[in-house]
């Protein structure tokens, strides 16, 4: 499970291109090509400037209300834990306990 | 049943070598006491040069195949690569030249590394290709049949290669393939006697299709990619429906049939993105194949510069 208090980025090794509001993520190391969908894609969006996952939890609770923030939460770390996973996102920095 | 390289060795003397070429390249293939391979070889493959060598130790075989009852199997010498590690070992005709089909596919990647190859069918109309991007169960062998049927020509009915420098599609010249059992509900009197009729080369899971010259394209046979079709077959009665979707969406289907590992995943973006730039995109839900095809021809048969009026 993704630290709540650390803060994640983009991998700056991945690059990002966006067809028709479909965003797509491209790793030629790898030689993988990611075709986010919209959670994805809006939790890349807010990765462009380094961001920890309370953060984006909060702004997707306020962008859907009705969803439960633990869901929410669960979600989110679940999907950073993948991204950092397939070396998409990076941690930037980690709280000190 | 092939069990070390000196069994192997020993074979070969008893083996037909058979070269598959195309634009300067070219593939042999030793098949060991199974002379209905080198028929059923023939025939699956259109446009290639096929010619028949004598058996010399001083060209290896890319592929060595064997039958022991009914059961065959083979080996690639130079990677080590066996039946039982890919499929396992083919209990018909039909299954190996399915084996001897995919490794050629892989075979083609490898040697003409200025295309690329896309899990998808492809059929012609009228001056263009259109795409459709393979999916699970999404039908695409049994439409192409279909089409085929109704007068159009088949480009592939599972890989097909990609000219990114012209951006067009290029047949890979291998017969098509139905998967078995048929569905039967969903399927006319007609196309199933189509069926029937050109039928070849079958087992319990599949059945090759003998198409003449005006229904299957040769190898090296190209033509402008004019849309991609994503396909849904429905379980459930209902009109064919073809719905424009974004050039992203089709990207997103395109993505993940993509074959091709050695160009950068950057470079295979860029050329899909040409392709669904240059085509219109859609998705096509259906039920009966008969239907799918109609609604595929009311779409398609003209050229787009007639469907809009342009030159007039």
């Amino acid at each position: 499970m993704s630290n709540l208090k650390a803060t994640y980025g983009r991998n700056p090794a991945i690059l990002h291109k966006e067809v028709d509001g479909e965003i797509f993520l491209i790793d030629d190391i790898q030689g993988k090509i990611h075709a986010l969908d919209a959670m994805a894609g809006g939790i890349w969006r807010l990765l462009e400037q380094p961001t920890t996952v309370y953060e984006i939890v909060a702004t997707f609770s306020a962008a859907f209300p009705d969803r439960k923030t633990k869901d929410l939460r669960r979600h989110i770390s679940r999907f950073l834990d993948d991204m950092q996973h397939k070396n998409l996102a990076v941690c930037v920095t980690t709280p000190e306990h | 049943m092939l069990q070390d390289a000196e069994n192997i060795q020993a074979a070969q003397s008893d083996a037909r070598r058979l070269k598959v070429a195309w634009n300067g390249e070219c593939w042999i293939v030793d098949i060991v006491d199974c002379e209905e391979l080198v028929a059923g070889l023939k025939k699956i493959l259109r446009g290639w040069d096929l010619v028949e060598l004598a058996v010399s130790d001083s060209i290896q075989p890319a592929m060595v195949i064997t039958r022991e009852g009914d059961t065959y199997d083979w080996m690639l010498p130079s990677g080590r690569l066996t039946a039982k590690d890919l499929f396992g070992r083919p209990e018909s005709t039909a299954s190996a030249l399915s084996d001897v089909h995919y490794l050629l596919n892989g075979w083609f990647v490898d040697r003409f590394s200025e295309y690329f190859t896309l899990h998808c069918a492809a059929v012609r109309f009228a001056d263009g290709v259109v795409l459709f991007p393979g999916g699970h169960r999404a039908g695409k062998s049994l439409l192409t049949a279909a089409l085929a049927a109704g007068g159009h020509m088949v480009f592939g009915d599972d890989v097909v290669a990609i000219d990114p420098a012209a951006n067009e599609a290029l047949a890979l010249g291998m017969l098509p393939r139905v998967r078995l059992p048929l569905p039967p509900q969903a399927m006319g009197r007609k196309l199933r006697e189509f069926l029937d009729i050109h039928a070849t080369l079958a087992d319990v899971e599949q059945q090759y299709l003998d198409l003449g010259p005006d229904r299957l394209a040769d190898i090296g046979a190209s033509l402008p990619i004019r849309a991609v079709v994503q396909l849904k077959r429905s379980n459930k009665l209902g009109p064919a429906n073809l719905a424009d979707v974004t050039g992203g969406a089709a990207l997103r289907a395109l993505i993940s049939q993509n074959y091709s590992t050695a160009m950068p995943a950057s470079v295979v973006f860029d050329h899909l993105h040409n392709i669904v730039s240059a085509a219109s995109c859609h998705t096509m839900s259906y039920h009966s194949i008969e239907d799918a095809v109609s609604v595929l021809e009311t779409a398609f048969a003209q050229n787009p510069a007639t469907e809009i009026g342009a030159g007039q």
